[in-house]
């Protein structure tokens, strides 16, 4: 990828700059306009990414990490979106200052995302490398030729076999796997300095699950680019991540380097996700669950927003605001006003 | 398999056949996708079926129910062949073995109240009056953890588990023998997953069902499963009890399946071996000659890819189709896991 990489920035003329930090966001909050109003589906939620890192970013569907991660890339329809946030930078953009046109120019040299289901993410009318050169060409301003040479040097980068007859096909002659690797060459284009990366193993076999992380692995080694990886599953987040953020109904409630997390969970609803976790391992353990369901968006409870399924809710969980992010050790903050009283069973 | 009690549910050497234009005007070409299946369901067991996706194993599910019909082999159901019934007496037949979808946004009819979805086989089969109708149905609510009240509501009033616990009680309306559970749970977070297997377990506690479970979540067929068959490419290739098959797999396409799913364990997950298989699973219209899982396989031998590789004998329970059990290292039944390295075997 040495070849392709392009003069209009990227992670290596980045880290020039000297901060170590790629990504920062304090009390991030995002209102969405619904049908019955505005209405706040992530509400305080904090972290950072550090250069050559990948956070993890876990929780239940509609915790809001999906639309955590949209908010920042500035993804979100604009008309039906309100972000706004203590700090959001990324590198030394002020992204609550862009405007979107701003943020396009921004996006494709610094951010950008891999999702779930490559063949909605992808267009059926056009050829992969089509596709590829595209990016290239809006964000770098790469020749016809010079881009479809580059779009053919990427899907051989993303172990796409034949990459030149391959970047002449149409998405529906591949396979997820092989559409998920095209989705990465695209991601990769313009060597960003984060990759988003919302669930890109979830629909895909798990032999192809394993390839998928293995070059998403050797890609972060080569470029050293910041990943987030937005996931529901524990195994991909023991396997990939090095810190993990834990959200739990629009907020984060915990975050950690990956083995405090596993080993010493402080918040009550990691805990529960851990003893919920199906294991092949140690298949005898009965499998646990949380009782109940999350909040819906416009009727969280009141106090701790886990509260109502917590084993350990006191009276003093029930009401007023939300609890604080406290920082309980070095880089773990949880969101638990009984954490200093607790102690909760990990999975080390 | 070896029948050891009578079984409930005999399937011998089943095919299903599909033939797809590959282009307008082309020849059609034949997709054998389920491709001499055998298995035994014992009353009260819970078979686990899995494999990755376009393996067959849905199809072979839905070949059992004749939902597709099978191109040959045979489906015994306490002994009554199923293959070849007529319409009428196959209706009768499928009362004892019903089915649950992985989507139970799409199973459930959303202009239909919960009552009539659930009460609709119970209309079927059973027929009853309409104070024993609400009855009936107020009982399966309960059984499967919802309040009675909600049989006056409609689907979209439901979350996901809910959903699924809806479609398990319309499953369980007419009292059927057999589940055949395809990917019922796989949809669902885990915490609802879990407490829907959860259900699944005491259910067969309860009334003693029988399931067959077809699911890609290894984690969870391993918890819920007696026994476990897996599938490549339309066939069996290893079956036996679940301890065995996931603790000693006797095949290197098994061995890579398991090695490949990640542990929720940092510590555990850094330390295991990972064997990362090349390539997509073949396309089913081209199946490979010899043993199907050559072209993929890390020990693959030049006998792999010219015979077709018999079931025989894996040590502690179960069957495997692969030649390092006869010819190479000798395996004999043994785990895979028993070969010190890859390079043992002569290329």
């Amino acid at each position: 990828m040495t070849a392709t990489t392009g003069s209009a920035g990227g992670a290596a003329t980045r880290a020039d700059t000297g901060t170590d930090t790629t990504l920062e966001v304090d009390n991030l909050v995002v209102d969405v306009l619904t049908e019955s109003g505005w209405a706040t589906v992530v509400d305080g939620v904090s972290f950072d990414v550090r250069r050559g890192e990948t956070l993890g970013i876990v929780g239940e569907s509609g915790s809001g990490k999906s639309v955590t991660c949209l908010s920042i890339a500035g993804l979100m329809p604009p008309r039906q979106t309100r972000v706004r946030a203590d700090t959001l930078r990324l590198l030394d953009h002020d992204l609550t200052r862009l405007t979107p046109k701003q943020m396009s120019d921004v996006r494709g040299p610094t951010i950008s995302m891999i999702f779930q289901e490559p063949m909605s993410s992808l267009n059926p009318a056009f050829t992969v490398g089509d596709q590829i050169a595209e990016v290239l060409r809006r964000h770098e301003g790469a020749s016809r030729r010079e881009s479809r040479r580059r779009a053919v040097e990427l899907l051989d980068r993303v172990g796409v076999p034949s990459p030149a007859r391959r970047a002449t096909q149409y998405p529906f002659e591949f396979s997820g796997g092989m559409r998920q690797r095209v989705m990465i060459a695209i991601a990769l284009a313009c060597n960003p300095d984060v990759i988003v990366a919302d669930e890109p193993t979830t629909a895909l076999d798990v032999t192809v699950q394993a390839q998928i992380l293995e070059l998403l692995r050797e890609i972060q080694r080569e470029h050293g680019m910041s990943v987030i990886f937005i996931t529901h599953d524990l195994g991909v987040v023991a396997d990939v991540c090095d810190r993990v953020l834990v959200m739990y109904a629009g907020q984060s409630v915990e975050s950690a380097g990956l083995d405090d997390l596993f080993e010493d969970p402080r918040h009550p609803y990691m805990e529960g996700l851990l003893a919920a976790m199906p294991r092949m391992d140690n298949p005898s353990e009965a499998l646990a669950s949380i009782p109940g369901h999350p909040p819906r968006v416009g009727a969280m409870p009141d106090g701790c927003r886990f509260h109502p399924r917590c084993r350990y809710a006191a009276d003093a969980c029930t009401g007023g605001s939300a609890p604080a992010l406290e920082l309980v050790a070095a880089h773990h903050t949880t969101r638990c006003l009984r954490h200093a009283e607790l102690t909760l069973r990990g999975n080390p | 398999m070896t029948p050891s009690p009578e079984p409930l549910l005999s399937v011998r050497d089943l095919e299903v056949t599909f033939s797809p234009r590959k282009r307008l005007f082309r020849e059609r070409v034949e997709l054998r996708a389920v491709d001499g299946v055998s298995f035994d369901l014992t009353e009260g067991e819970t078979l686990g079926l899995v494999g990755e996706s376009g393996c067959g194993k849905s199809t072979t599910a839905r070949g059992l129910m004749r939902l597709v019909e099978p191109s040959g082999g045979s489906v015994r159901l306490e002994g009554r062949e199923l293959l070849g019934l007529p319409a009428k007496e196959l209706r009768s037949a499928r009362r004892d073995i019903q089915m649950v979808f992985q989507d139970p946004y799409s199973s459930l009819d959303p202009s239909m109240l919960v009552r009539d979805s659930i009460g609709e086989p119970l209309d079927v089969h059973v027929k009853l009056g309409r104070t024993e109708r609400v009855e009936r149905v107020a009982e399966l609510l309960r059984r499967v953890g919802l309040p009675p009240e909600y049989m006056t509501r409609y689907p979209h009033e439901f979350s996901g588990g809910q959903r699924q616990r809806l479609t398990i009680a319309r499953a369980i309306a007419a009292d059927p023998k057999i589940l055949v559970l395809d990917e019922a749970v796989s949809a669902l977070d885990v915490s609802t997953q879990n407490q829907v297997i959860g259900l699944l377990e005491e259910l067969s506690a309860q009334i003693g069902l029988t399931y067959l479970f077809i699911a890609h979540d290894l984690s969870v067929v391993r918890h819920i499963s007696d026994r476990v068959a897996v599938m490549y490419l339309g066939q069996i290739v290893e079956h036996g009890e679940a301890a065995r098959v996931f603790d000693a797999p006797a095949h290197p396409y098994t061995e890579a399946l398991l090695s490949a799913v990640p542990v929720p364990s940092p510590k555990t997950q850094r330390s295991r071996e990972r064997i990362v298989l090349s390539g997509d699973p073949p396309d089913p219209s081209r199946v490979p000659p010899g043993c199907r899982f050559h072209t993929r396989c890390t020990y693959a031998m030049d006998v792999c890819r010219t015979e077709v590789p018999p079931l025989t004998p894996a040590q502690g329970s179960g069957e495997v189709a692969c030649h390092l059990h006869t010819t190479g290292p000798r395996l004999a039944g043994a785990s895979v896991r028993t070969l010190a390295t890859r390079s043992e075997v002569p290329a």
